[in-house]
């Protein structure tokens, strides 16, 4: 069987490394997007089976996209874990599947992981 | 009598030469240094050049009347106190006075009760608004002060905010960079220890950055100034730079002429605030995907008294809104990587070298920076 799928948005390219690395070494693929921008043209081809969701990034806030991916009827069931320093401050990540400030805890991060796409 | 030390000047007019020297000696009986005046254009001339604090005029008087100068008085210097003098039924007047302001008035003949009844009720209300006024004012700097107050705590909140908002991005890149080395360690994949290796280098270098831009805000100090070779100090400024962008596909070039070109500076902060600008470039153009080379120019010039640093970058450029809040404490356009601090503290090093700093910047095109500061310092006046 074909591995899940995460795609990690974040503008940080070394937290995007260590996402990359924390999801690869629990058996899971990944898809790097380093803005919101970048993340649209993914999610038009490929549908991903998580993702994770920086919020404080440059060209794009990561509200915008969440907002966008809600509106596209393929898109709207992705399960979004919203791993941020800005986690809390905002509340229009209602239906996010689990909300990690930075610095997260890896365990608990894939332990929502697991418990989502299994 | 113990108020009357406030008020020593009265002027005193009245047509009637009679009453104006037996009222005059009465006041100065009574302590007051008395101007006597027989008719209103006098009375204001005198007003004029003496301001007194009390007036004490006859209501009925060829020419100009007691009402008219005090409507005049009233309107030069509404603090005035003025007194009218009146003769027996001329209680219409009277009350005319009062609608104008007057503080008291006088029957004729004038008792010396009656005088000074109506004096202690004018050196009061000057008292009581000289009280007033002193009250307002120290509850305005009261005011002032509160607000004063507000604003440094509202921008340590802020402060803070951002900081911890930074330290969390930071610990997070740690975290990464630690995960990575052992990772690669337990799986075996040596070569995977240099990006873990890379990436919490480059994180402690960014909290040195930052530590040193907090300490910078915390403790303004003023400048070291010495006469520094330009060539030298931009040799300098270019070295850390391009050891910066040494493995990014970013071309850096040197404009630097050969003029020798002294410049008086506190090499240190002003250092920083190159290094800051030039840092800006770089992020500018590492996060343009647009086009295919990036290249930073850093040129200097010189006119008659100032010398002239340029930094052209051919990057992502700055939006409207970025470009006005460029400067501003805490803003920053980098999401995560910012802390606000950078172009901040850039812009009041500039200021405090007496310079100026311009920016042009286009989206998608580029940015320039244009930093002119004096040859030789100028104090501050």
């Amino acid at each position: 069987m074909e591995n899940k799928k995460i795609l990690i948005i974040d503008d940080d390219q070394a937290i995007v490394k260590y996402l990359e690395k924390l999801f690869n070494n629990n058996g899971y693929d990944t898809i790097l997007a380093h803005d919101g921008l970048e993340a649209d043209d993914i999610v038009k081809e490929t549908t991903p089976d998580l993702i994770t969701l920086d919020l404080d990034m440059p060209r794009e806030w990561g509200t915008r996209f969440y907002r966008k991916l809600t509106k596209k009827k393929e898109c709207k069931d992705i399960p979004v874990i919203v791993v941020s320093g800005m986690a809390g401050r905002d509340h229009s990540i209602k239906k996010a599947v689990g909300i990690f400030g930075k610095p997260f805890d890896p365990d608990k991060l894939m332990a929502t992981v697991k418990e989502t796409i299994g | 009598m113990a108020i009357s030390e406030y008020t020593k000047k009265i002027i005193l007019v009245d047509d009637e030469k009679d009453i104006r020297d037996v009222l005059e000696i009465t006041l100065a009986d009574m302590g007051y240094h008395v101007f006597a005046a027989g008719n209103g254009k006098q009375a204001l001339e005198l007003f004029r050049t003496e301001m007194p604090q009390i007036v004490i005029t006859d209501i009925k008087m060829p020419g100009m009347d007691g009402i008219e100068i005090l409507r005049n008085i009233k309107n030069e210097n509404p603090d005035t106190e003025v007194i009218m003098i009146t003769g027996h039924g001329d209680t219409d007047l009277a009350i005319k006075s009062l609608k104008y302001e007057a503080i008291d008035f006088i029957t004729k003949p004038i008792s010396d009760d009656a005088l000074e009844i109506a004096l202690k009720r004018a050196n009061e209300k000057i008292i009581t608004r000289r009280q007033l006024r002193k009250y307002t004012e120290s509850l305005e700097k009261l005011l002032r002060e509160k607000s004063e107050l507000q604003d440094h705590l509202s921008s340590l909140g802020i402060m803070i905010g951002s900081i911890s908002h930074g330290i969390k991005g930071l610990l997070t890149r740690l975290d990464g960079g630690v995960y990575l080395v052992e990772s690669a360690h337990t799986n075996k994949e040596y070569d995977d220890i240099g990006e873990g290796l890379d990436i919490l280098k480059e994180t402690v270098t960014r909290i040195k950055k930052m530590v040193l831009d907090i300490l910078y805000y915390a403790k303004e100090r003023d400048l070291k100034l010495e006469k520094v070779n330009v060539l030298q100090f931009a040799g300098d400024v270019a070295v850390v730079i391009e050891q910066k962008i040494d493995d990014q596909h970013i071309e850096f070039h040197r404009d630097f002429g050969q003029d020798n070109i002294e410049c008086e500076m506190d090499a240190e902060f002003f250092h920083s605030a190159l290094i800051n600008i030039l840092d800006n470039a770089i992020d500018a153009c590492t996060e343009d995907r647009s086009k295919a080379s990036h290249k930073i120019i850093f040129s200097i010039r010189q006119d008659n008294e100032n010398v002239i640093f340029e930094i052209h970058d051919n990057g992502i450029g700055m939006d409207t809104k970025t470009k006005e809040n460029i400067f501003n404490l805490f803003y920053s356009s980098k999401g995560s990587k910012g802390t606000g601090f950078g172009l901040f503290i850039s812009n009041d090093i500039i200021k405090q070298h007496r310079g100026t700093i311009n920016v042009n910047s286009v989206a998608e095109k580029g940015t320039y920076f244009n930093i002119k500061i004096p040859k030789q310092h100028i104090e501050n006046k």
